[in-house]
Order: structure tokens, then C-alpha cells, then sequence
């Protein structure tokens, strides 16, 4: 009858609405408990699971010379991965793959076979690869014949001109931070601050585009501008490698700096390294030096001596460059002047100990204080020094920034090795005031004498010019503060003459450029190795000005360990810095000023061929040599060392160019 | 007696009368349920077509919604997907401009330019006397002598 509800069916309505009441309330308490209770867990997870969080690489900022030419930038590398699980998943050819992996990133087939069938969730191809190799992996993934292998991008740093500059410069790890040289110096300016983004992605890493997106920019590093001039740079390069190869050295070093502004226009050893792969060397000669080292600890004490910059983290004992540091103090003190005229008998007498002159055999005789300088007499400095006394001589040493570090901008500067003041003999000091005895660093020296030789302005040496950002604002400028006064002008002006004189008349002959007033001295020193002086193995160096009366530029050039059996600065050192010089006062457009004799040489193509009388047989090659003219010398068999008694054509013949000259010595 | 019978008979009467009523209210009733019935039978299938109606109406409207979100998100997401595949496209080529880039800087070396110049195009280093000096300050060239 309609309308009538059997009761059973109601039971079983209700039995069944209970049931379905009761599930709903355990799927509630259920949610209730996973949202309530497990709420924050889940979430968490599910946000780690969908959040992709990627490290931003700030940029390392960018090395310029002062003409904002790169030299140091960042470059794209390439890192080849493969996941062997995945590989054997897919069933790759290994075989197959190891040939295409091997020709495209020239290793051994054989040891990528190995990689790709190592038991390892994930293991390394190769790394550092460039664009085009990256790019020919690409292709061959596309096509799928290499399954499980993938190319991860990231930045390197690079050095477009490879050698330039390498002691200087310095290189970074694997890891973008600075190990040697600026790179490491600067490290914190160059690195920047990295960035983050946080985003929601898909199982395929994929951004979800609607999904969220948290972007924390990176900070990009700031950028070095030099003082460092790139053909300068080159042409001191030049100029240490003839050295090199010409001398039979160990090795070459050179700075190069404005006296004026302390700023360091050139700085090199040779032979450098290679930045873009700083572990091996470049020369033949330590290269199999090198592949014979066994351990791993050797290979690191190479590495380290390999990167070193001599320049400011050795010392080395100058010898008769440091006698211009003598003169200055003598000078500034009144204790000696222009026209005080010494005596050379070959030797000094000083209580028990005799100091022998250089030339003790054929003593320089009387002598004026800019001959003296002139000859490099050890007993005229012998003379000044005890003037002077240890603790006047000490002030000025401080003064002069012997006592301390430069403060240069480059790691690891070390500072002068000196007797101590209070207990120092005055034999130790009459030795110090020749340059023996005392060591210092190049840097020292250059700073001190660009004081010496500027008017009497000490300032620090730097080779940072400006810190710029992207935009090329400046964030630093150096502002080549004067630290103090030396000493006076007239000191100053005087020095100059008599440096000047070196060249024109004394062991700096070989220095002498047509229209530029050069000055400089020479220095011979024995070196010290383990705290003895090591027989045959000398430091000669040549430390010179350009122009002597208003220098633009001083160098201070070094050749360590020089080979044969005779050295000399004057041909070891001179001419190097010599050619440098010459190369660098026209580019640095420092107009010569011929006098009329050097005038008429250049008008007509022919040369006045110098007196070489007095010369050894080396010197007077090189001084013709520079000259353009050939040598023969007389008889055949003389040695290097042998003085030169007479020449044909006589001195002051004029004859074509490209002509010889007969020198001889018996 | 005649109350009695009167009673009884209005009794009955009364009884007649209710049950008559309830008869007639049940006719009525039934008659009211069978035209209400009749009513809401017609009532019920107007009501049972446009609900028909609208329920199709809601449906395509929610079908209609679904697919518009679906389809939004599909353009969102493949949207997306193009834009990332661009940008790698993008850095790929900004890849290759730095490499060339960087490839022109190491071929400027001072080193590499002498080189070529000396040892290709047979450059020769000028010599002192082929300089010539233009004073800034006054036309022409001069040679300066002492």
C-alpha cells in the first residue's frame, strides 16, 4: 500500500545511515588527527618535497690593467656526471660511450669505461670543459646515445693571456676562491655574495606555474683595475725572458713602478706559470723536474715555490744597489758632499778585519763621491757608514721602510732580515753600508730609492688603481698618500746626478739610451742559502731611472744564479733593463733629447763607435751589441773576462750601422 | 421515553453524522489527496523537468568551469615549460657569446699581436730615428737636440 514503509527496510535505512555516519566520523577524526596533530610534519614535508632550493652564483668580479683590458674573467664550464644505476638501467654501450666521452674530452677511453661501470650512485667524466665540448655531449645525449650521463654548468675563472702577469694576478681553486696572488689578496671584494631561489617545482624539477617563487639576488663581485700596464707588462716580460736565455739564470724578476705615484706599472718572474693551469709548468726544463716528483707532499712544496712571488716574499742581500741607500744618509746628514774626494788603496782596515774593494787588485785611487758611486768602491762606503754610526744609519732605515712591511697588496709579504741595532759590530756595519750583510725585499728596495730619487716622498706601493662595481662606479681609489719625508730635495736632486753619472761614466755604461739622461747602479751580491753564502751563486741587479732629472719610471731588475763563471751586473743585469727602458719611455711617450753628436748618429745612420778600452771582453759586446754593431774579437781564443787593450776602428770613428769593431785583448 | 428515543436516535443521528462527516471528510480528502496528488503528480513533473533542466544547466556549467581551469593550467604549465626551455636556450647563446668573447681577448695578448705582426705581416720595430715626436703645444714635428 503506498505510503507505508515496511519497518524492516526503515531498520536497514537506519542500520545503513549509522554506518555511513560512523565512517564519516573516522575519516573526519582521521583528517582531524593527520591536520591537527601530524599537521606541521606533513606540511614540512611536502614542502621539501616541492620546493627546489638553488644556490645563485654571484659573478667574480672582473681584472683590468689600468686600460681596462681583461685580465681575468669568468668563463662557462662544463662538468660531465653519469649515474651508472640509470646506464645499466638503459642498457647504454658502455664500450661505445667510453669511445664517444674519450674523443670529446680527450681522456682515455679505457679509464671512462672504468668510471661508468663503478658501483657509485653518481660519478665524475671530466670537468672544466669548454662550451663547444659541452655542446657535442649535448648532441649525442639528444640522440640517446649516451643514457645516464648529464652536463652540469657552472663558471671558471680564466685568464685570456695565460702567463701575463702570473705571479701578480694569481689563480683561484676549483671552488672560484682566491689561492695566490690579487685573486686570493682580493678575495673578498671579488667573490660577492650569492644569491637564492626558492621555488615550487614538479617531480622533473620544473617550475609550477602557479606555483611560488622566492628570488634572493646574488651579489655580484666588485671589479679590480690595476695599476699594471699591459705593454708594459709585456715589455718587461720580453726583457726578463732575453735575460733568461741570455744569462743561463735560474730565473728573472723585475718591478717596474711611477717613483712619483708608488704605483707598480709592471711586475715579473720568469719564467711564471700558466693561470689557466697553474700545476704544471711551462718550461721544459721544470717540467721534467716536476713529472719526476713522486709524493703528493713534494708535489705541493713545487706547487708552492712555483706560485711564489719572490718580489715580496724572499729577501735577498741587494750588495752594491744598497750603497745608493749609504749615500742618501751620508748626504742628508752633511756628513759627506758632492766635491768630497776619498782615497782607494784596494782595501779598508777596520781593527782585525780588512775589507776588500771589489778592484783590490788595481785600487780606484782618489776618487770624488760620485766616482765613488761611480766605481762602486766598497772602502769609500765603509768610510760613510762608520760616519753615519748604527743607530743614525737604524733611524734612517726605518725611515726609509726597511723596518717594516710595504703593506703592497699582495699576499704573503715578508720584511728586511737585519743585525740587531743594539748589538751590531761596526764590521757588520761597514759591511751593511756595501749591501752585504742585510736583506731586504725588492719591493723594499724599489720603495725606498723611488723616495730617494722623487724629492724625498716615501708612499706604499700598490698595484690596485680602483675597485669598481658592474655599473662602473667606484666603491675605492687609492689616493697615493704620502706616509712621509725621507729626504730633502736637495739629497733628492743630488742622488739623481750622481746615478746619472753610474750610466753616463760608470758600471751602468751598458744603460745608456741615445736622448734619454738614464741613471741607475749595479749590484753583485753572493747569495745565501741555508746562512751561507753559496760560492758561484750570485744576485746581479741593476736598479735604474728614466729621465734621471724628472724620473718617470724606476726599475729594479734581477737575475738570479746567472750561469758561467764571471758576473757582473753590468752585462748580466744592465742591458735587460736597458731594453726595457728603451721600450718604455716610448711608449710612455717621454720625448728623447738628443744632444748633437746623437742627433747627427741618427740623421746619418751611422754609429760613433765608444771607447771600449778598460772593458772585459763581455762588456764590450754588449755594448756594441746595443749599439747595433758587431764584435770580433782578438785573438779568438780570449775569454769573457779578459780586458780589452785596444779596438779598430779607434774610439769616436764613425762607421755605417750595421758595421764590427775589433777589440783586443793582447 | 421520547427523550430517551430522541436521545438515542440523536445519539445515533450523532454518530451517523460523524461518520458521515469522517466519511465525506475522508472523500474529501482522498478526493483533495487525488487532485493534490493529481496536482503534485503534475506539479512534481513540472518540477522533475526543470529541475532536469537545471541540474543539465549546472553540470555544463561546472563542466564547462572544470574545463576552463584545466585548461588554463595546461596553458600555464606548458607556457612555463616553453619559457624555461627558452631560457636555457638563452643562456646557451649568451654561453656562446662569452666564449667568443673570450676568444678574441686571448687572441689580443701584447704576446700573440707582436708575434703575429713580426713573424705574418713582417713588422719591424721602428728605429730611433724613424720616430718622429709632435709637440702638442706647436704645429708641425720637431727633433729635440741639447
Amino acid at each position: 500500500m503506498s505510503g507505508k514503509v515496511n519497518v524492516d527496510t526503515k531498520r536497514r535505512i537506519l542500520i545503513l545511515f549509522v554506518a555511513c555516519v560512523a565512517a564519516l566520523l573516522v575519516l573526519c577524526g582521521r583528517l582531524g588527527w593527520i591536520m591537527l596533530v601530524n599537521g606541521e610534519e606533513y606540511s614540512t614535508k611536502a614542502i621539501e618535497q616541492q620546493t627546489k632550493d638553488t644556490t645563485i652564483d654571484a659573478s667574480r668580479g672582473i681584472i683590468y690593467d689600468t686600460n681596462m683590458k681583461e685580465l681575468a674573467v669568468n668563463a662557462p664550464s662544463y662538468t660531465i656526471w653519469v649515474r651508472p644505476a640509470e646506464l645499466k638501467d638503459k642498457k647504454g654501450d658502455v664500450k661505445s660511450m667510453a669511445s664517444i666521452l674519450s674523443e670529446i674530452t680527450g681522456r682515455d677511453a679505457a679509464e671512462i669505461q672504468t668510471e661508468l661501470q663503478k658501483d657509485s650512485a653518481l660519478v665524475r667524466i671530466a670537468k672544466d670543459l669548454d662550451t663547444e665540448q659541452a655542446n657535442k655531449i649535448r648532441t649525442y645525449m639528444s640522440k640517446g646515445e649516451l643514457p645516464g650521463i648529464s652536463v652540469d654548468e657552472s663558471t671558471k675563472r680564466y685568464y685570456p693571456y695565460s702567463t701575463f702577469a702570473s705571479h701578480v694576478i694569481g689563480h683561484t681553486s676549483d671552488d672560484n676562491e682566491g689561492i695566490a696572488g690579487l685573486e686570493l689578496f682580493y678575495n673578498d671584494y671579488l667573490s660577492g655574495t650569492k644569491g637564492r631561489v626558492i621555488r615550487n617545482t614538479d617531480a622533473s624539477g620544473r617550475q609550477i606555474s602557479y606555483g611560488t617563487e622566492k628570488y634572493y639576488e646574488a651579489e655580484d663581485g666588485l671589479n679590480l683595475v690595476l695599476t699594471i700596464d699591459e705593454v708594459l707588462q709585456h715589455y718587461l716580460d720580453n726583457a726578463l725572458e732575453s735575460a733568461y736565455y741570455g744569462t743561463g739564470a735560474s730565473r728573472t724578476m723585475a718591478i717596474a713602478m711611477n717613483p712619483d705615484t708608488a704605483e707598480i706599472l709592471a711586475m715579473s718572474i720568469f719564467p711564471g706559470y700558466d693561470l689557466n693551469n697553474p700545476r704544471i709548468p711551462t718550461n721544459e726544463k721544470d717540467f721534467e723536474e716536476y713529472n719526476a716528483l713522486q709524493s703528493n707532499e713534494d708535489k705541493i712544496a713545487y706547487w708552492n715555490k712555483m706560485w711564489r712571488n719572490s718580489l715580496i716574499s724572499d729577501t735577498y742581500e741587494p750588495g752594491s744597489t744598497f750603497k745608493l741607500i749609504t749615500t742618501a744618509i751620508a748626504l742628508e746628514e752633511g756628513l759627506t758632499n758632492m766635491n768630497e774626494t776619498f782615497y782607494c788603496k784596494g782595501y779598508y782596515q777596520l781593527y782585525t778585519d780588512v775589507l776588500k774593494c771589489w778592484r783590490y787588485y788595481n785600487p780606484h785611487g782618489a776618487e770624488s763621491l760620485s766616482v765613488a758611486v761611480q766605481n762602486s768602491c766598497n772602502p769609500v762606503f765603509v768610510t760613510l757608514g762608520l760616519r753615519i754610526g748604527a743607530q743614525k744609519y737604524y733611524q734612517y732605515l726605518d725611515n726609509l721602510g726597511f723596518s717594516e712591511k710595504t703593506g703592497v697588496d699582495l699576499p704573503g709579504e715578508t720584511s728586511a732580515l737585519m743585525y740587531d741595532r743594539n748589538t751590531i759590530k761596526p764590521t757588520e756595519l761597514a759591511t751593511m753600508s756595501y749591501g752585504q750583510g742585510v736583506s731586504v725585499t725588492p719591493i723594499q728596495l724599489i720603495t725606498a730609492l723611488s723616495s730617494v730619487v722623487n724629492g724625498g716622498y716615501l708612499r706604499k706601493p700598490h698595484i690596485v688603481k680602483e675597485i669598481l662595481d658592474d655599473d662602473g662606479n667606484v666603491i675605492y681609489k687609492n689616493d697615493n698618500k704620502v706616509i712621509r719625508r725621507t729626504v730633502s730635495e736637495q739629497t733628492s736632486a743630488e742622488m739623481r746626478e750622481i746615478m746619472e753619472s753610474v750610466v753616463a761614466k760608470g758600471t751602468g755604461k751598458a744603460g745608456y739610451i741615445p736622448g734619454y739622461r738614464v741613471g741607475g747602479k749595479t749590484g753583485t751580491a753572493d747569495k745565501v742559502i741555508n746562512g751561507r753564502y753559496a760560492k758561484g751563486k750570485v744576485y746581479c741587479s741593476f736598479l735604474g731611472i728614466a729621465p734621471s732629472d724628472d724620473p718617470e719610471i724606476i726599475v729594479l731588475f734581477i737575475v738570479d744564479e746567472p750561469a758561467g763563471a764571471v758576473h757582473y751586473a753590468s752585462t748580466m743585469a744592465v742591458p735587460y733593463a736597458r731594453d726595457f727602458l728603451e721600450d718604455a719611455l716610448v711608449y710612455m711617450q717621454v720625448e728623447p733629447k738628443y744632444t748633437s753628436s746623437e742627433a747627427a748618429n741618427l740623421s746619418t745612420g751611422t754609429v760613433t763607435v765608444p771607447s771600449l778600452t778598460g772593458y772585459t771582453v763581455e762588456q764590450a759586446s754588449a755594448v756594441l751589441s746595443k749599439l747595433g754593431l758587431g764584435t770580433i774579437v782578438m785573438p779568438e781564443n780570449s775569454t769573457a773576462a779578459q780586458e780589452v787593450i785596444d779596438q779598430y776602428p779607434k774610439a769616436q770613428t764613425k762607421v755605417n750601422g750595421d758595421s764590427s769593431v775589433y777589440i783586443y785583448t793582447e | 421515553m421520547q427523550t430517551a428515543a430522541k436521545n438515542f436516535d440523536f445519539h445515533e443521528y450523532e454518530d451517523y453524522k460523524k461518520e458521515r462527516y469522517s466519511k465525506e471528510s475522508t472523500m474529501k480528502k482522498v478526493k483533495n489527496d487525488n487532485s493534490n496528488n493529481k496536482q503534485n503528480k503534475k506539479k512534481s513533473a513540472v518540477i522533475r523537468g526543470s529541475q532536469k533542466k537545471v541540474m543539465f544547466q549546472a553540470l555544463f556549467l561546472g563542466a564547462f568551469l572544470v574545463a576552463l581551469i584545466v585548461g588554463f593550467t595546461a596553458f600555464g604549465t606548458t607556457t612555463e615549460y616553453n619559457i624555461n626551455k627558452m631560457e636555457g636556450q638563452i643562456s646557451e647563446l649568451k654561453n656562446d657569446i662569452n666564449d667568443i668573447n673570450l676568444q678574441i681577448t686571448a687572441k689580443s695578448s701584447p704576446e700573440t699581436i707582436e708575434s703575429r705582426a713580426i713573424n705574418e705581416l713582417g713588422m719591424v720595430y721602428p728605429s730611433a730615428s724613424q720616430y718622429v715626436y709632435i709637440n702638442s703645444f706647436s704645429e708641425g714635428v720637431y727633433n729635440n737636440t741639447k
